[in-house]
């Protein structure tokens, strides 16, 4: 079981780097990075990729041109062709966030079988750096705070390219796991930092 | 600016978090004083030396290895950095890392009768917000800046595991004393591992 990280990123070469190295440094290493830079990557950023990729567990891609729309086209053509286990894990995030090296660790704490969607507290710079408390709604968490079984987040698709989208695929996430009876656990801690 | 007197021993990805943590700041005005604690290897030096060429960032070594959290290092570092007038110095730990508006918050709240700053910490201890408070077991080292002249006055003067709330403790009195005032920012900006 893994969690299968994907990271839209855009020309922001050090805060990539903080993201790639806060995930080798999580105290479970059941974790593996898609990274897709939206078009063609900057040389700087291919050379320190060209670094990071000698771990196994982080992968990059680039996307053939430069769509924007907030990262969400990158999202769902990787949601679609990543491969993965039906019982792993999706996290989508972006290139600038950060998390506690404890964040995998606590998140698979809580795995069951009867369980879709795991989620936590934000540190929020939308909030000023206050404690965003998440719940799953449409402008209620951010993309960065909740890991989705991968099964059912493929079946639900990431199918919406405005700016609280994030929201909108948490929310479908959770219809989904209604219909397939699967149930959600919420760790009330902020282990996702929004930068 | 802000002089960050940071110990750092073998912890190389969480170092290498700490200083890029700095350099993405919005706020440039910030200087990383990076002491090992000992001779260093060579994975730590081929990682440091590159990011040298950024001049905020300066590395030392200690000739030998003093342990004891680091405290020997902050010390003698505290006696030696030169700083300007209305500085303030940090203190802060290797596996340590800050948000991006750290510096720009603590600086922006500066006032000539500000001796201290201070914010609240998500502390490692199951990841909860800790709510700061000065004094001995209530604040974390990285959580507080001190003007440097009430620091260099106060010094750091223990060894033991809360030597840094005592130092907390005893540059707060040392304001009193100057008639200057502590400064709490209600925000968790600092992430302490």
């Amino acid at each position: 079981m893994k969690i299968h990280v994907i990271v839209v990123a855009y020309e922001r070469m050090v805060p990539l780097e903080i993201l790639v190295k806060c995930f080798q440094v999580q105290t479970n290493p059941d974790w593996v990075l898609h990274i897709v830079h939206d078009g063609p990557a900057p040389e700087q950023i291919i050379q320190i990729m060209g670094t990071l990729i000698k771990d196994s567990r982080v992968i990059f891609y680039q996307s053939e041109e430069r769509y924007q729309n907030y990262g969400h086209p990158n999202r769902r053509t990787m949601l679609q062709t990543i491969e993965c286990d039906a019982i792993d894990y999706i996290l989508m995030t972006n290139d600038d966030n950060y998390y506690t090296p404890r964040f995998v660790e606590f998140m698979f704490r809580e795995v069951k079988p009867n369980i879709g969607i795991i989620y936590c507290d934000t540190v929020h710079s939308h909030f000023e750096y206050t404690i965003n408390i998440s719940s799953l709604v449409e402008n209620g968490i951010d993309i960065g705070a909740f890991i989705v079984r991968a099964d059912i987040a493929k079946m639900t698709g990431f199918n919406y390219d405005h700016f609280s989208a994030d929201g909108k695929y948490a929310e479908e996430c959770v219809t989904t796991c209604t219909q397939q009876h699967l149930g959600f656990v919420k760790i009330n801690k902020p282990l996702f930092i929004h930068n | 600016m802000i002089h960050c007197i940071c110990v750092a021993y073998e912890r190389h990805l969480q170092l290498e978090i700490l200083i890029r943590s700095f350099i993405v700041q919005t706020d440039s005005r910030w200087m990383l004083h990076i002491v090992y604690d000992g001779p260093v290897p060579e994975n730590i030096l081929n990682i440091v030396q590159p990011l040298m060429s950024d001049g905020r960032i300066r590395f030392y070594q200690s000739m030998e290895r003093k342990q004891k959290y680091g405290h020997p290092n902050r010390k003698i570092m505290l006696q030696k950095i030169e700083t300007n007038k209305g500085d303030f110095i940090l203190m802060t730990n290797d596996d340590n890392y800050y948000v991006p508006k750290f510096v720009e918050y603590f600086l922006g709240i500066i006032k000539s009768n500000v001796g201290m700053v201070y914010c609240n910490t998500l502390r490692n201890f199951e990841y909860e917000v800790h709510n700061s408070v000065i004094g001995s077991g209530g604040i974390d080292m990285g959580a507080f800046m001190v003007r440097e002249d009430i620091a260099k006055k106060t010094g750091f003067n223990y060894d033991t595991v809360c030597a840094d709330g005592i130092y907390a403790h005893q540059c707060n009195e040392e304001c009193k004393k100057q008639k200057l005032i502590a400064v709490k920012i209600e925000k968790a900006l600092f992430i302490h591992n």
